[in-house]
This record gives C-alpha cells, sequence and structure tokens, in this order.
C-alpha cells in the first residue's frame, strides 16, 4: 500500500488541495514535518492562513513573512514553515518585475494597487503558486509542500497563472492603454469604452486606464513568470494530494477535484482522508449503548457512533474508491486543533491494523 | 437527535435610526443579505429563509450572488416544505456579473447593445471590476436594491459571497463615492447606500458554525461588517451545532472514558470524542454569545425552515410596516 511516508521520502514538491474546511492546512504542516522527522529531510512548508494553534506550533507570526526554522529533534531532517504575507508578497513581486524603480514606485503609490493585491484575477490565488519559482530552485530545501488557500473553487487555486496569461493577451490592456497609442482607430473597443465611460464617468475610467498601463509595463517579465509557475504545475515531478473528510459533500467535491485534476494530466499522488473515527465505534452494539445510564452520555454516544457507521459506508462505497490503484490513506479523528510538532507527526502515522 | 435553542436577546436600538420604524423580530425586513465563510451552509439558510416567508404568502425573490446554482440546489430539498395555498411564491436569481451589467445597461443607460456584444463586454468588464473597487459590487447591489425600491416583493433574500466580498458587496455603496466622486454610478449609490443602511428595510445574517475558524472568520466577519458598513446586523445561525452534554452527561463520558481508556474500548473511544466536540462546540458558542452586536443566536438543526420560523415570529406579511 502506498501511503503518505512512500510520498514524502522522495517527493520534491508537494501541491496540497481539497475542498474548504478540511484540514489541509493542518495536514501539509504534517506531512512537511513527518518528511523532516521521519525521513530526515530538509521540508518547508508554505500556507496562507493556518488557524491560531497550529501557527503557535509552528511559531509562525503572522506579521512575518520569514520561513521559521521548527525543532523536530535530534535528526538530520530540518523543518521550516513559512506563512505567505499577500500585500508583502505582491510589492516584492512588483518590485522584482517592474522594468525600473520609477515604475515600481508609480505602481506601489496607485490608489488601485491596493484591490489589486486582494482580488485582481484571483491574485490571492496567483501569489500562493508564485512561491513556486523561487522555492523549486532553493537547494536549502529537498522538499517543498504548498498548502493551497480556500477558494470557490479548488481548481480555481492552480488556473490563477493561466489567467494571469490571459489577462496579459486580453483586448482589455490594449482598448484601455489606447490612448497612449490611438484609441480612435480602435473601432472594435467602443461599445465597451462607451459603457464604461457613461458608467464610471471620463475621470475614473482615465484614472483606472493609467493604472493598467503602469501594470502593462510588467507585462514581459510577468508572462515568463506566470509561465514558469504554470510549467512547475505541469511537471511530471509535481506530487499532487487531495484533502477530504469521511463526510458527504466533501468527498464528493474532493471526487470531482480529482477527475479535474486528471483531465489536466496531474494524477492524484495521494488523497488523505482526515478525521475518520476509530473503527472500533462502528461496531458498539444497541445494548452495549444500553449499559450507559446517563442520557445524555448515551445519546452523545450514539450520535458518534453513527456518525462512524456513515463513515464506513462512505469508505466503503466502491464510487468513493475511484480506482484500485488510488493510494489512499485514511487519517484518525483528533482533537480539532493540533497544537504541537508530535501531534502533527503522528497523524500521518496511519490507520491501525484493519 | 439535534437539539434547536434560540436566544432572542433584545436588541439594543441605534440612536441614529431611532426614529425610522424599527423592526419587530430579527428578520422583520424587505431585504435580507446572508453572509458567512464558505461551506458553513449560507445557501440552505437564505434557501430556509426564503421558503418559511413563502410559506406565509409573502412574494420573495432569492439572489444568488455567487450564481453556481447553490441557492437552487440548497431550495430543492427543502421545497417539500415550501406551501402556496398561502398566494406566497419565490423567484431564484442567479446574478453574474454579466448578467448584472446587462440589467444596469437596461435600467439605468438605456443604451442599445446587441445581447451579442454584451458577453465579450462583461467578459473584459470583468478586469476593471475586479481592479476597480466596488464597480462589479456595486452593479449586483445595485440590482438587488432596484428590487426592493421597486417594491416588486415583498421579501429579497440574498445568499451572499464569501466573508471578505461580502463585506465588499455592502460597502461598495459608500466605498465607490470615495473613488469615483461623479458620474452615473455615484447618483447610484446614494440610494442604494440609503436603503442598506436602513435598519427598517435591510439587515444581515450571518451563517457560522461551532468550530474555531469558521467562529473566528465570523468575528472577523462581523468587525468588518460593523466598520466597513452601516447594514443592521439580525442575527447568527450557527449550523451543524454537535450534540452538548450537561453537567452529568459530561461527568457519565468523562468516566467512560477513564475506566476503560487502557484497553482501546469502543465505548470509552466514542466518549472521549463526545466529550471532546461537546467542549469544543460549547467553547466556540461562548465566543459567538460573547459578540455584542448580535440580536439573535439561532442553532440550526436538521429543520432549518422550522428554525428561521421560530426566529420570524411574529412575522406576518401583511402586518409589515414601510
Amino acid at each position: 500500500m502506498t501511503g503518505a511516508d512512500e510520498l514524502i521520502e522522495s517527493a520534491q514538491l508537494i501541491i496540497v488541495t481539497g475542498p474548504g474546511g478540511v484540514g489541509k492546512t493542518t495536514l501539509s504542516a504534517a506531512l512537511a514535518a513527518r518528511a523532516a522527522q521521519l525521513h530526515h529531510r530538509r521540508t518547508l512548508v508554505v500556507t496562507v492562513d493556518p488557524a491560531r494553534r497550529l501557527a503557535d506550533a509552528l511559531g509562525l507570526d503572522e506579521f512575518d513573512d520569514e520561513a521559521v526554522l521548527v525543532p523536530v529533534g535530534a535528526g538530520d531532517g530540518r523543518f521550516w514553515a513559512r506563512m505567505v504575507d499577500m500585500e508583502r508578497s505582491w510589492d516584492a513581486l512588483v518590485a522584482d518585475l517592474a522594468p525600473d524603480q520609477e515604475t515600481a514606485d508609480q505602481l506601489l503609490a496607485n490608489r488601485l494597487y491596493r484591490t489589486l493585491t486582494q482580488r485582481f484575477v484571483q491574485s490571492h490565488d496567483y501569489i500562493a503558486l508564485d512561491q513556486l519559482v523561487g522555492l523549486s530552485n532553493d537547494d536549502r530545501y529537498d522538499l517543498v509542500v504548498i498548502d493551497t488557500p480556500p477558494s470557490v473553487h479548488a481548481l480555481d487555486v492552480l488556473d490563477a497563472p493561466e489567467r494571469m496569461l490571459d489577462f496579459f493577451a486580453s483586448r482589455l490592456l490594449r482598448w484601455l492603454t489606447a490612448p497612449y497609442r490611438n484609441r480612435l482607430v480602435m473601432t472594435a473597443a467602443k461599445p465597451f469604452l462607451a459603457v464604461a465611460e457613461r458608467l464610471l464617468g471620463g475621470p475614473f475610467l482615465a484614472e483606472i486606464a493609467d493604472f493598467f498601463w503602469l501594470f502593462s509595463k510588467l507585462q514581459p517579465d510577468f508572462v515568463v513568470r506566470a509561465t514558469d509557475v504554470r510549467d512547475r504545475l505541469d511537471d511530471p515531478a509535481t506530487r499532487y494530494v487531495v484533502v477530504h473528510t469521511a463526510e458527504a459533500v466533501p468527498a464528493q467535491q474532493a471526487r470531482e477535484l480529482t477527475a479535474e485534476l486528471g483531465a489536466r494530466g496531474h494524477d492524484v499522488a495521494l488523497r488523505l482522508v482526515n478525521r475518520v473515527l476509530p473503527r472500533q465505534i462502528r461496531d458498539i452494539a444497541d445494548d452495549q449503548l444500553d449499559t450507559v445510564a446517563n442520557g445524555t452520555a448515551r445519546e452523545a454516544i450514539e450520535v458518534v457512533r453513527d456518525q462512524a457507521r456513515r463513515q464506513a459506508d462512505l469508505v466503503a462505497d466502491p464510487d468513493a474508491r475511484d480506482n484500485a490503484e488510488d493510494a489512499v490513506q485514511t487519517v484518525s479523528w483528533h482533537a480539532e486543533a493540533v497544537g504541537d510538532l508530535e501531534g502533527l507527526v503522528s497523524l500521518l502515522d496511519g490507520p491501525d491494523a484493519e | 437527535m439535534a437539539t434547536t435553542t434560540i436566544a432572542a436577546l433584545a436588541s439594543e436600538p441605534d440612536p441614529i435610526s431611532e426614529s425610522e420604524e424599527a423592526p419587530t423580530t430579527p428578520l422583520d425586513r424587505q431585504l435580507v443579505i446572508v453572509a458567512g465563510k464558505g461551506g458553513v451552509g449560507r445557501s440552505t439558510v437564505a434557501a430556509a429563509i426564503a421558503i418559511d416567508a413563502a410559506t406565509a404568502g409573502a412574494r420573495v425573490l432569492a439572489v444568488d450572488v455567487v450564481s453556481d446554482g447553490g441557492l437552487a440546489a440548497a431550495l430543492g430539498p427543502l421545497s417539500s416544505r415550501f406551501d402556496s395555498a398561502s398566494g406566497g411564491a419565490i423567484e431564484v436569481l442567479e446574478l453574474s456579473t454579466e448578467e448584472a451589467l446587462r440589467e444596469y445597461i437596461d435600467i439605468y443607460l438605456r443604451m442599445p447593445i446587441s445581447p451579442t456584444r454584451i458577453g465579450p463586454i462583461a467578459g473584459i468588464f470583468d478586469y476593471v471590476a475586479a481592479a476597480a473597487p466596488g464597480v462589479r459590487e456595486i452593479l449586483t447591489i445595485g440590482k438587488i436594491a432596484y428590487e426592493v425600491r421597486e417594491d416588486n416583493w415583498d421579501l429579497v433574500v440574498v445568499d451572499g459571497p464569501a466573508t471578505g466580498h461580502c463585506v465588499e458587496l455592502l460597502a461598495a455603496a459608500d466605498n465607490l463615492s470615495d473613488l469615483i466622486g461623479i458620474g452615473p454610478l455615484v447618483e447610484q449609490t446614494k440610494w442604494v447606500a440609503a436603503i442598506l443602511r436602513d435598519r427598517a428595510q435591510t439587515a444581515a445574517v450571518v451563517v457560522t458554525q461551532a468550530e474555531e475558524l469558521p467562529v473566528s472568520e465570523t468575528v472577523m466577519l462581523l468587525e468588518r461588517l460593523l466598520t466597513e458598513t452601516e447594514v443592521d446586523i439580525a442575527g447568527i445561525v450557527v449550523n451543524k451545532v454537535p450534540l452538548r452534554v450537561d453537567a452529568m452527561g459530561r461527568q457519565a463520558l468523562a468516566d467512560l472514558v477513564e475506566s476503560a481508556a487502557a484497553s482501546g474500548d469502543a465505548l470509552a473511544l466514542a466518549s472521549h470524542v463526545a466529550l471532546s466536540s461537546s467542549d469544543t462546540a460549547t467553547e466556540q458558542l461562548e465566543r459567538i454569545d460573547e459578540l455584542e452586536c448580535v440580536t439573535a443566536i439561532v442553532e440550526l438543526s436538521a429543520d432549518p425552515v422550522a428554525d428561521m420560523r421560530r426566529a420570524l415570529e411574529p412575522w406576518q406579511p401583511e402586518e409589515r410596516g414601510r
């Protein structure tokens, strides 16, 4: 059986994806921590927004964008964790890609620029993946685990570089920046400009055009950059992990996600089913329940048992197992927030003998 | 079995809007916007509000701002609860940027644009809208407020976008007028903002779950709603609350964990899980209770329509004032 250990002892880049609220960030950290502690590798986990307790456990400070070395014990392994600061990363990217300091300063001072860092062309999604470029050439790390940010559609994250490329290829840039060339000859742009001017007013439209004109100066280097990110996502050496819980909706979403990843040529190297209750709980018989004298306690245990049974149905459901080769590892139920390194590493111990 | 409790606390009157007609119950409004983190059940709550109001005879417009069919999907399983005998009705509107732009051009600009050109224009407009804060949102909230202003419906319920985007939607009218200065959009922002800040007409409902991350995000969302918008917050709906045990039950579970932990006994394991989820839920519900701006807390059970009805009591469409 292939599982997390087989994956993390050799992989160099792992992208962790899945529906929201299933524990992606925790398991991303667990993969990197375990690779460092048990497989003696030098690992880095990159995350966007960890829960407080996890951030504390990793020693991450929300105002710090640096990789933090997390102690993993006496072995050769090293484990770093880094929380991406979106605004700071965008500022750094702009400074990096701008043709000259003046363009960079003008962009950073533009009052429309801040909104770009928040939501422009899935910029949130893009910046998480942009980390790939610097990191995969960084020989400080044997393994980099990227935790993808929560998104309405998990695949939006992976599409972000492509969208960035689309944007630079779009007519909008030509149309809006036309005043700097010759707007009058662009008949195709007329309906758009007419609507935009009526809607936004001339001065605001001019301001928007200014911003896009500045931004378009980044184009040559940005296209190279986003292409680079896309290529790394497509690299066969990049491994994909899908996380979900043993509940109907997330499991279904994960199935769809796996299929869509497959359609893009990304095989899912490992599916982690999180928060699976210990299997003995399924077998609690009704007469065993009756031995619990307290009514509410009995009811609470029954709720847990029924949940365990639903999980069993879901895990056993042949549709839920996409194919026989699909590598699946269940992660035992754990108290909501993992607050220490040992807890993280042991999450991926694998199921007890079944 | 899931428990349902509703704590409807007295709403602190807002000195600014005291002169306005105050709503009698948390959801006694013409426009209700359902906000919250992704995946917590916003669509279910929006659907339950719509169905309950329609069953009571209201004509309801249910707006899906994310436009991914989520609201229609949530209405499906609940639709058996809808009884049209009272004359109520629900219409679902999926409001994409393209749809909102089309509506906007129709209503305000009255410009002849052929339908085949709208698509490409909207596609490009997406980029402009993405860079200019509030442009996309004003088209969307403008259409919603237009439906309220024209009095086309007894209730407009909006299955809003996730956390941050929802704040942007509700703050768009104010933000945009600062940014643009003049123009047709700015004129529009004035009455849109007036409808949104009128607590007799408009309220937001925040949906969450009794877990650490959703509650933290809810705290952040409420902070932003209070500081960046003037929308009244009607209440918080807590979805999927695990069973909580009382002190006696807690002791019984703790004893079971204690007595059989060494043997890996199934009952002990289950007790441990039950105890932990009960404690987590209690802890997170306490965090929600501490939020001062909240007038009502609804725990959603297996019957969300009935839950929302209890929150709506004694709401009657014909008694509602303007």
